[in-house]
């Protein structure tokens, strides 16, 4: 019987754990939560997401998914941010998102840090093999997770979507 | 389970594959439903409801155990219900879930169906010529469940007999299961042997070794055969036209109305429903029979 109390008590302890550590939020509190004003002696980066080479393979698409691309291929127009110290790519694109209301997936674990699958319903692998999301800075492509790199004042970061069957579009 | 256990092996066989591959290859709601529904209500009515308590529970509970797991693992989806830690739970991926999780079911009952009606000695009249190995391995292995159950009762009845699990905690008795697991593994893994060495021995798989068989196709037969070919080709050309296709991401797709595809359906429904009509018929006469006696 004691046996049982303690396997139920420490089966409880882990359960309160995983629900103290998630965070529920409802669908407005989440669009407007972290929403920041640009000063003009704060830090900034523009943002800017588009996935035009999709335009080229709309048949190839799902309908569904081709129905929620914009006509020229701008999911978002270039954007300034403000950022903090020692944000990352990741930051910025999940703040950006949140803030237009732009639908994202990602993985993400210790070790290689963030992946991003989807953005806007769009998928990696919805246009072909070698197709998803990458992103560059300032026209450079860092080839390394977006967790991994941190900003700085007047960077500009990219979102592309690429079709081009695992080549880098321009 | 009179009639469709007296169907030529080859045709059954046949029927019973041409719906695990419809279900396994469909994601269309309408077609799983039915898939889930005809072989529940076949199952149902087949066996004692006793026996089928327990297999029922456990359907739900992995459905439910499905349905609400894809939303932690799939934030895609047009509606978000709430957020947590950013994610987005959706009605969507919750959709896709459910549909996933009726589906596995469905191929699980029907799998259970097809064990039922073809039994090692159907299995082994319809492959044991062609490939013997590969059929009594695994007509050894579609006996290894229910074997597995019925040996798995008896050593916990002997262990209760020798006094065990006589402790009040619940843990302790969890632990003497897995003591009584390990026994049935040894057990099941040298029995094995004894069949494989068994089989050897009377001949089996070799060159000029025949085998009597009881079955004959007859006329019903061909009506099956006909009517299962001819509904699973609707169905299949439905599918592979595109217009059973249906989509959950981004946004949930409508279910397809027009005239081709509610014949598809119907084609369908025909397939999953006529063994339990055929079941439901047989019953009703044998029960007009006897109460003109």
């Amino acid at each position: 019987m004691k046996k049982d109390i303690l396997v139920l008590f420490s089966l409880i302890l882990i359960l309160l754990l995983i629900i103290s550590g998630l965070n529920f939020q409802s669908v407005d509190s989440y669009y407007l939560s972290e929403l920041e004003s640009v000063s003009p002696d704060s830090k900034t980066v523009t943002v800017s997401i588009h996935c035009d080479g999709v335009l080229n393979y709309i048949d190839i698409l799902n309908k569904d998914v081709a129905k929620h691309i914009p006509d020229d291929g701008d999911i978002l127009p270039e954007t300034v941010c403000p950022i903090k110290d020692g944000e990352t790519v990741f930051d910025i694109l999940c703040r950006v998102a949140r803030n237009n209301k732009i639908q994202i997936e990602y993985k993400s674990d210790l070790q290689s840090g963030a992946y991003v699958q989807g953005i806007n319903y769009l998928y990696e692998y919805s246009c072909g093999v070698n197709s998803g999301w990458i992103f560059s800075v300032n026209g450079k492509f860092p080839g390394y997770s977006c967790s991994e790199y941190e900003l700085q004042d007047g960077d500009s970061v990219e979102w592309i979507y690429n079709c081009a069957q695992g080549k880098i579009l321009d | 389970m009179k009639v469709f256990q007296n169907i030529f092996p080859a045709v059954a066989a046949g029927y019973l594959i041409y719906i695990l591959i419809i279900i396994m290859f469909s994601a269309n709601p309408v077609l799983e439903l039915m898939a889930f529904t005809g072989g529940l209500l076949f199952c149902v009515f087949t066996s004692e409801f006793r026996e089928i308590r327990k297999e029922l529970k456990f359907y739900f509970f992995l459905i439910l155990i499905i349905t609400l797991s894809n939303p932690v693992f799939s934030h895609n989806g047009i509606t978000p219900l709430f957020f947590v830690n950013g994610n987005a739970v959706t009605v969507e991926a919750i959709a896709y879930g459910s549909n996933f999780g009726v589906m596995l079911v469905s191929v699980l009952i029907w799998f259970k169906i097809f064990g039922k009606i073809i039994d090692s000695d159907k299995f082994l009249y319809l492959f044991g010529r062609g490939t013997p190995r590969l059929a009594i391995v695994v007509s050894v292995a579609m006996r290894y469940v229910p074997m597995l159950k019925k040996r798995a009762m008896d050593i916990y009845k002997s262990h209760k007999a020798l006094g065990m699990y006589t402790s009040e905690s619940r843990f302790d008795r969890a632990v003497s299961l897995l003591n009584a697991f390990s026994v049935l593994i040894g057990w099941s893994l040298e029995n094995a042997l004894d069949t494989a060495a068994s089989m050897r021995a009377r001949g089996f798989g070799l060159k000029g070794h025949s085998c009597y068989s009881i079955f004959q196709f007859r006329r019903s037969d061909l009506l099956f055969l006909l009517s299962g070919l001819f509904c699973a080709a609707a169905t299949i050309s439905g599918m592979v036209s595109g217009n059973l296709d249906f989509i959950f991401y981004p946004e949930i797709s409508k279910i397809n109305m027009s005239p081709p595809a509610v014949f598809s359906y119907i084609a369908f429904a025909v397939l999953t429903y006529l063994p339990l009509l055929a079941e439901a018929g047989e019953s009703i006469r044998w029960t007009y029979y006897k109460s003109k006696i």
